[in-house]
């Protein structure tokens, strides 16, 4: 058994570093749900609690969110608003895995630094939580899109769920399915959003909102207060 | 111990001899040339002599000076460095004498050979002092010469500039330097190493000498003046600056290990870290240069850099008491001070021909010389590949050594050491892939291809005082890869009297490495003789049959031309675009825009980021605080002797309080 | 069969069969294409035709050029010595060989790198930069792909790196094992310049890294090339068949069996990766091998746990 749980962890790194290297959206969308269904899984093959109904209720409730519902609405929210299918991101794919390396490293590090009072199946579901947090967060900060965005919210969640699993019995799952419910949330109105904003503006790029700032940056000038007449200047130009 | 000195003394006389009797040409540059070779060669002889008899000289003797005694004495350790010194020393005197050939340099002869007897003097001096007081002048002589000998060609502006870049990195180094001897000398103000007794802890102290002579070692931070300074000097300098100067860093960081007593572990990873920085930095910077002698320095700080990294896994094996790990490493590192001071000094001499012949040294305008002067492309080939370390030659028996005592740390040494050695591995390779690029180009473009410019068409092979020195060089290196099994123990004695260890332990190392090794030069053994057997035999293929010689294949486009070539910087663009975060390389292209294209532009340009960054803001900020002392600096001399007498008073008065 | 006999025999296999991998891998590539495909043994054929053919040679070029084949050949030869077969060990094992190895590639990488230098072609220049480029970088996932497997077993030849015979938990030491492999195996991809890195079968000059360096070879020197790559591409599958094999010290059938089943099923795998993607561009390749780092790094924190 703990073997299967060491390869699944490994599976999951992977997958991290998968994330930061892809560079279709909608690879980045199965990654998530892969990694999703992956760690929805994982308490089966915990032994030593045996599985209780209401564990195998709600586990299975939240492989299928993850794995299938969110999926498929991030996909319909990327066909609905036609943007190019690219990630997009601020940071090279290449730095983002160096990145990823050594945010890997650090998680380790504070495995071994905050020794948790737990008694846990594998060494690595800690470090790899940690790890799924950091590049969840990671993901928030260096991709354009709104859609990315919200692929790294879910993957942030997924770190903090892993860390749920690795502590199952003394898991307090309201919190976790307060987790998942803002999550999901997130995903439900960010899938509206990106809709209209896609409606408004013609693109779903985060950083382009930018604009609806009330001042922008000129070359000549520090900033210009006044938005439309920079904007009448570059028209002209 | 007296004849050594007497010998030391005669070619100092020599070299004073040589400058006083400028003005006849031919008479100096003899007096010179034959007082070096000779006083050297008898030296060396000594030296040799010396170490197989297995017997440390010393002799001390009280003088006129303060701290101390003045005391020399020859151990297996200095008389390591003393062979290496004085052979090279042999071999840049030879080359030097067609190189410096008074026809070419005219009223500097004289200068020229007495600087070079004071060099190689002052070097052996260094390495023979048993004094702290002796150790620091001898170290300060040797620091200045270079400082002549780089400006030797004192109307270039860029030799001057150099030379003074080195001449204010040489001092910073040796303020460093005399603090750690003061401190190293404690209350006692007795200055002969016999009497070290250090008083404060011993972990500053190491500080200390990894920065002073970190600083002539040119361990990365602290290089800047390296690269300025060694592609100015005339080449055999640059190849003794290279091959040997620079080791008297890591002389000294030997040396000073060893009244310190048992490393602590951190000394090691420091020395590992410093290592790694250096050896992946420097060749990294060197990658990036165009003038040949420039890339040469570089990689010399690369090497270093490798040679710190076996150093400091070394020093983690001693401070485990892992002899295993302890002796192998330093093994190592001790082998590849010998081996890159041989490649290094052929590539910097024939890089010196190459100008020579050329009159250029930017790789950029050279090409296809290869034609011209096969004898030195042949020599530059075996040179280049000893330098990447690759099997059939001596420097890949070094590396091999150091990566083996890395893997027995890996495997046996603490966790958190074991980080920094898999580290140190992983960069080691690294190291390795980029100066296999490095060298490729500098082989490659420099000697094969077409001419890039007509700047070759001149070109021919050296003078045969000029060729000889470095066919024996190319031999060593070979000699020093094929042979090794042999070789070893050489080094091990080396290592054996510096650390004071048993004679079981070291026996019982080599039979360790002994394995390897000897499977290691069978391989390579049959490498050399099979690929002799199959170029012949498919020579005498190629011989029945008939074999047409056409243009390279140019695609169907009719007037190819030397300038379509692959330059020295699109060789290595990618390289360069790939570590840009590192290097901040900047580029200046001006692509094709019309449909009909105009001129069109590409240009890499690569600074050294360290003095960019930090050296220069730093150094500026200096020159600003320092501009306010300057209407003291107003060239009147009677002011001037007013200062000193004030100066005087103001001590009189300090005393008699 | 006693195994010192049978050590000799392992030199001569690689040398008869390794053709047999192009073959396979373009067999494999035709099977895919729902065409028929060249005869397996096609590669050979082409080896022997090649060496009947007239000689051809650039005015630009120098002796270094014609030695250049050569020793890249003797160089993989000599390799040879130094790899274990099917889990036994090499004639010539020692701790620390795979220094060797990687060492002796990187002669004869020097050589073929200079070898484009010397005819002063642009097409050859821009094949030996990206040459240099890439396999700077995966020298050094090779080192860090095998410290994972030197961590987990104490011992550092390539005949004694089985993972079989380290004394840690099974958990971690499969894991170990398999990411060596597929990181080993990703290398061995842009080491031999198959197709996510290279393509060998483009003759289009701008997009190719080895045969865009060979291109002013004939007759018996390219020949000789095609040889020794082929060599080049069994010792990189036979390294990773010697890390799934346990290591016996006498004459195992059923080790050989297997031993060949994993090289030519490897073989099976390029050609399938070869049909299913495309090269991916210059500038995607260094991002394919920290890939391929990624995974031996996290071998490495596994084995060293």
């Amino acid at each position: 058994m703990e073997t299967y749980i060491e390869i699944i962890m490994i599976i999951l790194i992977i997958c991290n570093l998968w994330l930061l290297a892809a560079s279709r959206i909608k690879q980045c969308i199965y990654l998530v749900a892969f990694q999703g269904a992956m760690l929805g899984l994982l308490p089966f093959f915990q032994t030593g609690h045996g599985i209780l109904p209401r564990t195998f209720i709600i586990v299975t409730g939240i492989t299928l969110i993850k794995g299938f519902v969110f999926p498929i609405l991030l996909t319909k929210a990327l066909k609905d608003v036609k943007v190019k299918a690219e990630v997009e991101p601020l940071v090279s794919h290449s730095v983002s895995m160096i990145i990823g390396i050594f945010a890997l490293i650090i998680s380790l590090w504070l495995d071994e630094r905050l020794q948790l009072p737990l008694t846990i199946e594998s060494e690595l579901i800690i470090p790899l939580s940690y790890f799924t947090i950091f590049v969840g967060l990671f993901l928030t900060v260096t991709r354009k899109k709104a859609i990315t965005q919200v692929l790294g919210y879910i993957t942030l969640e997924n770190g903090i769920f892993a860390f749920g699993v690795s502590i199952l019995s003394e898991h307090p799952w309201l919190v976790e399915m307060g987790i998942l419910l803002d999550v999901f949330v997130a995903v439900f109105i960010m899938g509206i959003m990106v809709f209209y904003i896609e409606k408004e503006f013609d693109h779903i790029d985060a950083d382009k909102l930018a604009h609806l700032r009330d001042w922008k940056i000129h070359k000549n000038k520090l900033f210009s207060w006044d938005i439309y007449h920079s904007e009448a200047e570059e028209e002209s130009k | 111990m007296y004849i050594i000195l007497f010998f030391i003394f005669l070619l100092f006389v020599s070299g004073i001899l040589s400058f006083f009797l400028k003005k006849k040409l031919r008479l100096s540059s003899q007096i010179g040339s034959f007082g070096s070779i000779i006083t050297i060669s008898f030296l060396l002889i000594l030296s040799i002599f010396n170490f197989s008899r297995h017997k440390d000289l010393t002799l001390s003797f009280s003088w006129q000076m303060p701290f101390g005694n003045f005391a020399v004495g020859i151990d297996p350790l200095s008389n390591f460095f003393i062979i290496i010194t004085l052979f090279i020393s042999l071999l840049a005197a030879f080359y030097s004498v067609s190189y410096m050939s008074p026809e070419l340099i005219k009223k500097k002869t004289g200068a020229h050979w007495f600087l070079f007897n004071t060099l190689v003097a002052s070097m052996i001096m260094v390495l023979i002092a048993r004094n702290g007081l002796l150790f620091l002048i001898s170290w300060e002589i040797m620091s200045l010469t270079p400082f002549f000998l780089v400006s030797l060609d004192d109307n270039k502006i860029s030799a001057r500039k150099a030379a003074f870049i080195y001449l204010i990195a040489a001092n910073i180094g040796s303020a460093f330097l005399l603090l750690l001897f003061i401190l190293l000398g404690g209350a006692s103000a007795n200055l002969d190493f016999s009497s070290f007794k250090p008083e404060i802890s011993s972990g500053i102290l190491f500080i200390l000498a990894l920065i002073g002579f970190g600083i002539k070692a040119g361990f990365l931070p602290f290089h800047v003046w390296l690269p300025e300074a060694h592609p100015e000097a005339p080449s055999h300098i640059s190849a003794i600056m290279s091959a040997v100067m620079i080791k008297m860093g890591i002389y000294g960081i030997l040396r000073i290990i060893t009244f310190l007593g048992l490393p602590q572990a951190w000394w090691g990873v420091t020395l590992i870290l410093i290592g790694i920085i250096s050896s992946v930095g420097a060749i990294l910077f060197a990658m990036a240069q165009k003038d040949l002698k420039r890339l040469l320095a570089y990689s010399s700080i690369e090497n270093i850099g490798i040679i710190a990294i076996g150093l400091g896994i070394g020093l983690l094996g001693m401070s485990f008491m892992y002899y295993s790990v302890m002796i192998i490493g330093f093994l190592g590192a001790f082998l590849h001070i010998i081996n890159h001071s041989l490649s290094k000094s052929l590539l910097f001499l024939n890089a010196g021909a190459v100008y020579h012949a050329t009159g250029t040294r930017n790789m950029n305008e050279l090409g296809g010389i290869i034609k011209k002067m096969p004898m030195t492309s042949f020599l530059f080939l075996i040179g280049s590949l000893s330098i990447i370390a690759v099997p059939p030659f001596n420097a890949f028996i070094s590396e091999f050594m150091i990566y083996y005592a890395s893997f027995q740390g890996i495997i046996n040494l603490p966790k958190n050491e074991t980080i920094i050695i898999i580290i140190a591995v992983v960069s080691l390779a690294l190291t390795g892939g980029l100066s296999l690029a490095c060298f490729s180009k500098a082989f490659g473009i420099t000697f094969l291809g077409f001419a890039r410019s007509d700047k070759s068409e001149k070109a021919h092979d050296p003078q045969k005082t000029m060729l000889y020195p470095m066919i024996v060089l190319a031999i060593l290196c070979l000699i020093f890869g094929v042979a090794a099994p042999f070789i070893i123990s050489f080094p091990l004695e080396t290592i054996r009297s510096t650390f004071n260890l048993m004679p079981e332990l070291i026996s019982e190392e080599k039979t360790q490495i002994l394995k390897p090794l000897s499977l290691v030069s069978v391989v390579i053994i049959s490498l050399i003789a099979l690929s002799f057997l199959l170029f012949f035999m498919l020579k005498k293929i190629r011989d029945k049959r008939q074999i047409s010689e056409t243009v390279t294949w140019d695609c169907g486009y009719i007037a190819p031309s030397a300038t379509m070539q692959y330059t020295e910087s699109s060789f290595i663009e990618p390289l360069m675009r790939l570590f840009n975060p590192i290097l901040g390389v900047k580029t200046n292209f001006h692509p094709i825009t019309d449909i009909f294209p105009v001129k069109s532009s590409f240009m890499l340009k690569t600074h050294d980021v360290f003095k960019r960054y930090f050296y220069e803001p730093f150094f500026n900020l200096f020159s600003l605080i320092f501009n306010i002392f300057r209407p003291i600096q107003h060239g009147r001399i009677h002011f001037y002797l007013l200062y000193i007498v004030s100066t005087l008073i103001i001590l009189l008065f300090w005393k008699i309080r | 069969m006693s195994v010192q006999i049978f050590k000799l025999f392992s030199i001569f296999f690689p040398l008869i069969l390794s053709p047999l991998l192009f073959g396979v891998i373009n067999k494999t590539k035709a099977f895919f294409a729902g065409r028929k495909g060249m005869s397996v043994l096609q590669p050979y054929y082409d080896i022997f035709k090649l060496i009947q053919k007239e000689n051809i040679y650039s005015q630009t070029t120098s002796s270094i050029f014609k030695i250049s084949p050569v020793i890249g050949l003797i160089c993989v030869y000599m390799a040879l010595f130094i790899m274990p077969f099917a889990g036994i060990p090499a004639i010539f094992s020692f701790k620390g060989d795979f220094i060797l190895l990687a060492y002796l590639f990187g002669l004869s990488r020097f050589f073929t790198v200079v070898a484009a230098l010397d005819t002063g072609s642009s097409f050859e220049g821009m094949g030996a930069s990206r040459e240099v480029t890439f396999s700077a970088i995966t020298e050094s996932v090779f080192f860090l792909s095998l410290i994972a497997l030197i961590l987990i077993t104490k011992e550092y030849s390539l005949s004694g790196i089985s993972p079989y015979s380290s004394e840690k938990h099974f958990s971690i030491i499969l894991p170990v094992m398999l990411l060596v492999s597929v990181a080993i195996f990703l290398i061995s991809l842009a080491e031999n310049s198959r197709i996510p890195v290279d393509d060998p079968n483009t003759h289009l000059e701008l997009t190719m890294i080895h045969e865009v360096m060979i291109l002013d070879y004939s007759s018996a020197d390219l020949a000789v090339i095609q040889y020794l790559s082929s060599i080049k591409m069994w010792i990189f599958f036979s390294i990773i068949a010697n890390i799934l094999l346990p290591h016996t010290f006498y004459v195992s059938l059923t080790n050989i069996f297997y031993f060949f089943i994993i090289i030519f099923s490897l073989a099976v795998l390029t050609g399938i990766i070869e049909s299913s993607i495309a090269r991916l561009r210059m500038l995607k390749v260094p991002q394919f091998i920290i890939g391929a780092a990624c995974l031996s790094l996290i071998a490495v924190i596994l084995a060293f746990k």
